[in-house]
């Protein structure tokens, strides 16, 4: 990377950091208490100002067209103060990966749900894929005009705030090839289920996606079969690398949490960093920060040492950092004692945070199965 | 995949049989020999299981989400079906009122019902603190008040909670350990003045904080010195300067109401001074030594909970053409959590019968007590005239040095560090497992309906309250390589339980 190009990336984190202290912080602990979709939608139109919503999108879009570890870099930014917010802007980042794959035949549909509210701020969008949490998946089925989609995605992330949904959907063909559309929420045959009532990530909803007979015109198909394929991996990767950036987020958070309060507080004769055994904790907490950020960073990056058994997937690193992160907060926590388990002190909001972000978009342990599966049908 | 399995959960919430011998057949040498001991304790199994599977377990989730909203939500409703079934009361001997369950039946009890909801549990069964703490000093009059105004209130259906506060704001494991409190900078203080003592001070994170009828609060009385002057103080909650703070806003184990209890001038009389400067320390060790291992076997219930319901979730969830709990990965990682269950599972009910054989509960074995249970007709038991003879200065001190014979300072380390081994391990393994179950099931699984995510959020805390795991730790290594000299069972051979 240049020394230009690291010095914009500082700046648009130091702003995404200014934007979380400023905006989130204040609201994040009273909207775990007592979610509001105002208070997420308000962050949203404040974050125009830093042209945070349309980070991810080419210039043709009118966007600045950065490229995904920059999208990263602000969701572990402002998954320092809540992860339930940031998941919000992964989300809408994700989709905007597809959306900003439409070559010049496809972008009019982009154009035209982009612009449809004619104001100064985006809509806000949100992906709908094939994961293990919603088996069964969505059936597809492909007729001359387009497709039809009937089934249920399992608690898809804000599907009620967003007015864009971007789906992946598995074709039922050798190959395993995938389409990628982009149509309205108010699209005709598709309703939403119950909110789910998860106990992390409160500051966004998690809803089932109910498609009965829902019709899509070929218009809105930005890939399929092959191509749709590769968009979809690029995509996993870039979901799970953004996922596992939150985590890490978080995770800085709790530890900054903990050496402030290890500086601070008195036990067993003097302050308690003074005690090897916190050194230990916060030492090993800091090595799982460094290499979490170093995982996911790697999963961004496409041009890389050809180093034997290394496979930068973004399953891995979401994996990873997200079980680091549950880690860093149970001894954060820990070195809060009492405290720590109280509301007040943010440390169990991001406890529960983090236990639903090793959830998304799949189970960890599933993620090992399936990567080695895959190996296994590739040789 | 295999499909062969077909599970139906074999022990816990989705069981009405007692399984204490099945899952543990070593006791069978046990049973053999002190059959009632042991069949009492699989009554008292299937009593707690059938009140956790029918009472607990369809309102927990319930409880849960309304303490969510209003911290000081306490459902009154269960509360007085387990005191009709004296499960708050459970250790107090029949002869006097209570279920004369033994350490080994409280275990049991423990186990089963923090497997439905560790918050509810300690609101019903760890309300024995004042029992416990009456029972330390063992002044004969003092243990027949407390053991009466606990019959009379339960005969009545009027709560009776107990808080013991040790925890200050600037102290929280430092007023739990020895060394610790050498240098600990206590914030609450009592001052002798005519006739007993005046108290200032705030102890924090105090379990029934809200609730409490009367607190046993360990404070200095030098505040320079707190190891030397440490003493234990009896506060009804009705007394002039006394007040709690809010119910605190925790991340689990809501249904247990936690506050800041606040002291201004609080007048205790001599009376009520349970243990004299010097002695607090004694005090808080000796009930640590039985209520450390209590949580780590909490801490296997909540285990033990995540556990059972995740297999029913993974039985009854469907993946294409099976079921979740037909995927071999699974059943591997079930398999490792019941191995880790079954064996914390053991250290505990060996905790509890060591309780039964060699600590305080061994008093219900001896001559005398059993003599006075046997003999004394039982209004005379629970009369004021008993407890007014008692408070003879001769007879009240008997059953103080008649118990410190039992139960000597060498025994009660002794139990601090087989308390802490098995508060460890059942709390660690709370924490892992309840982390675990949901990363086989998926998101869908931490919905709240499913309670699995409960077991997560009630876990984390049970590595911090009865000393941190850290702290814990420190006196298992203390005491295994400065072990004291006297053993376990160096003493004249001990009744035998029956």
């Amino acid at each position: 990377m240049t020394e230009d190009r690291i010095k914009e990336y500082n700046e648009i984190l130091s702003e995404c950091r200014r934007f979380a202290r400023n905006e989130i912080k204040p609201g994040s602990l009273e909207e775990d208490l007592n979610p509001d979709a105002g208070w997420i939608l308000g962050l949203w139109q404040k974050s125009h100002k830093l042209d945070i919503p349309g980070l991810m999108l080419p210039e043709k879009f009118n966007g600045p067209g950065y490229p995904e570890i920059c999208s990263a870099y602000a969701l572990d930014a402002m998954a320092m103060e809540c992860a339930g917010v940031a998941s919000f802007f992964a989300h809408h980042f994700a989709a905007c990966l597809a959306m900003s794959h439409a070559n010049d035949e496809k972008s009019e549909i982009v154009h035209r749900v982009l612009n449809r509210r004619r104001s100064t701020t985006l809509p806000v969008a949100t992906v709908i894929f094939p994961n293990d949490s919603n088996d069964p998946a969505l059936s597809l089925h492909k007729e001359t005009e387009g497709l039809v989609i009937n089934g249920k995605s399992s608690l898809t992330a804000n599907p009620d705030l967003s007015e864009i949904y971007c789906i992946f959907i598995q074709e039922d063909l050798p190959g395993h090839h995938v389409s990628c559309a982009i149509i309205d929420k108010s699209h005709p045959g598709i309703r939403l289920g119950e909110k789910a009532s998860l106990s992390g990530l409160k500051a966004i909803c998690f809803q089932d996606v109910i498609f009965d007979q829902a019709k899509i015109s070929n218009d809105a198909v930005v890939a399929a079969g092959e191509e749709g394929k590769s968009l979809f991996d690029r995509f996993l990767n870039v979901y799970y690398g953004f996922v596992a950036a939150i985590a890490m987020g978080t995770a800085r958070t709790a530890f900054a949490k903990a050496l402030a309060y290890a500086k601070d507080r008195y036990q067993f004769g003097k302050k308690i960093i003074l005690h090897q055994e916190i050194q230990r904790m916060l030492g090993s907490m800091r090595m799982k920060i460094d290499m979490g950020t170093a995982g996911y960073i790697q999963a961004f990056t496409a041009n890389r040492v050809n180093l034997p058994g290394v496979s930068a997937d973004g399953r891995l690193a979401k994996a990873f950092c997200t079980q680091a992160a549950l880690e860093i907060v149970f001894d954060a926590i820990q070195i809060h004692g009492g405290y720590g388990y109280m509301n007040e002190y943010g440390l169990e909001k991001i406890m529960r945070d983090v236990k639903i972000l090793q959830l998304l978009g799949g189970r960890n342990p599933y993620h090992h199965i399936q990567i080695i599966a895959e190996e296994l049908k590739n040789d | 995949m295999n499909h062969k399995s077909d599970v139906s959960i074999p022990f816990g919430l989705y069981s009405k049989a007692p399984d204490l011998i099945e899952s543990m057949p070593g006791l069978g040498k046990l049973k053999n020999a002190c059959p009632k001991y042991i069949q009492r304790a699989e009554q008292a199994q299937v009593l707690a299981r059938q009140f956790a599977r029918d009472e607990l377990y369809p309102r927990v989730l319930d409880i849960d989400a309304k303490c969510a909203k209003d911290p000081e939500y306490f459902d009154w409703e269960l509360w007085e079906k387990a005191n009709s079934l004296k499960l708050n009361i459970a250790p107090i001997p029949e002869k006097m009122g209570g279920l004369g369950w033994s350490a080994l039946d409280n275990a049991l009890m423990v186990e089963e019902f923090t497997s439905a909801c560790m918050g509810c549990a300690s609101n019903i069964s760890f309300n024995t603190f004042g029992l416990l703490g009456a029972m330390v000093e063992c002044r004969t009059d003092t243990v027949l008040k407390i053991i009466r105004m606990m019959v009379e209130a339960q005969r009545l259906k009027k709560p009776v909670f107990w808080s013991w506060a040790i925890t200050e704001p600037s102290a929280g494991t430092d007023a739990e350990d020895g060394d610790a409190m050498t240098t600990m900078r206590p914030s609450s203080h009592a001052q002798r003045v005519a006739g007993g003592y005046r108290i200032n001070g705030v102890k924090c994170f105090i379990t029934n904080g809200g609730l409490a009828n009367y607190v046993i609060a360990t404070i200095p009385t030098d505040v320079a010195c707190p190891k030397e002057s440490m003493a234990t103080f009896f506060i009804p909650s009705d007394s002039s300067g006394f007040s709690a703070g809010r119910v605190e806003r925790k991340c689990g184990q809501k249904a247990s109401q936690t506050a800041e209890l606040f002291f201004k001038d609080v007048f205790v009389p001599d009376e009520n001074v349970w243990e004299p400067p010097g002695r607090g320390l004694r005090h808080t060790r000796e009930i640590l030594s039985i209520t450390r291992g209590f949580i780590g076997i909490g801490g296997l219930g909540i285990a033990r909970g995540a556990v059972e319901r995740g297999l029913r979730y993974a039985c009854e969830k469907k993946i294409h053409d099976h079921r979740l709990i037909d995927e071999t990965w699974v059943q591997m990682a079930f398999a490792d959590m019941i191995k880790d269950i079954m064996t914390v599972r053991l250290a505990g009910i060996n905790f509890a019968i060591a309780l039964d054989t060699y600590h305080v509960w061994k008093m219900f074995d001896t001559l005398p007590v059993k003599a006075g249970l046997e003999l004394l007709p039982e209004k005379l038991l629970l009369s004021r005239s008993l407890e007014g003879l008692a408070s003879k200065k001769f007879l009240r001190s008997i059953g103080n040095r008649f118990k410190n014979r039992l139960v000597s300072d060498g025994l009660i380390e002794k139990f601090v560090y087989y308390g802490s081994i098995v508060k460890v391990a059942g709390t660690d393994l709370a924490v892992r497992i309840t982390s675990a179950v949901p990363d086989l099931l998926g998101l869908e699984s931490m919905s709240h309906k499913y309670g699995i995510e409960k077991s997560f959020r009630d876990a984390k805390v049970t590595q911090i309250y009865e000393g941190t795991n850290q702290a814990n730790r420190i006196d298992i290594f203390n005491h295994f390589l400065n072990p004291g000299d006297q053993a376990i069972d160096d003493r004249r051979p001990h009744q035998r339980i029956q």
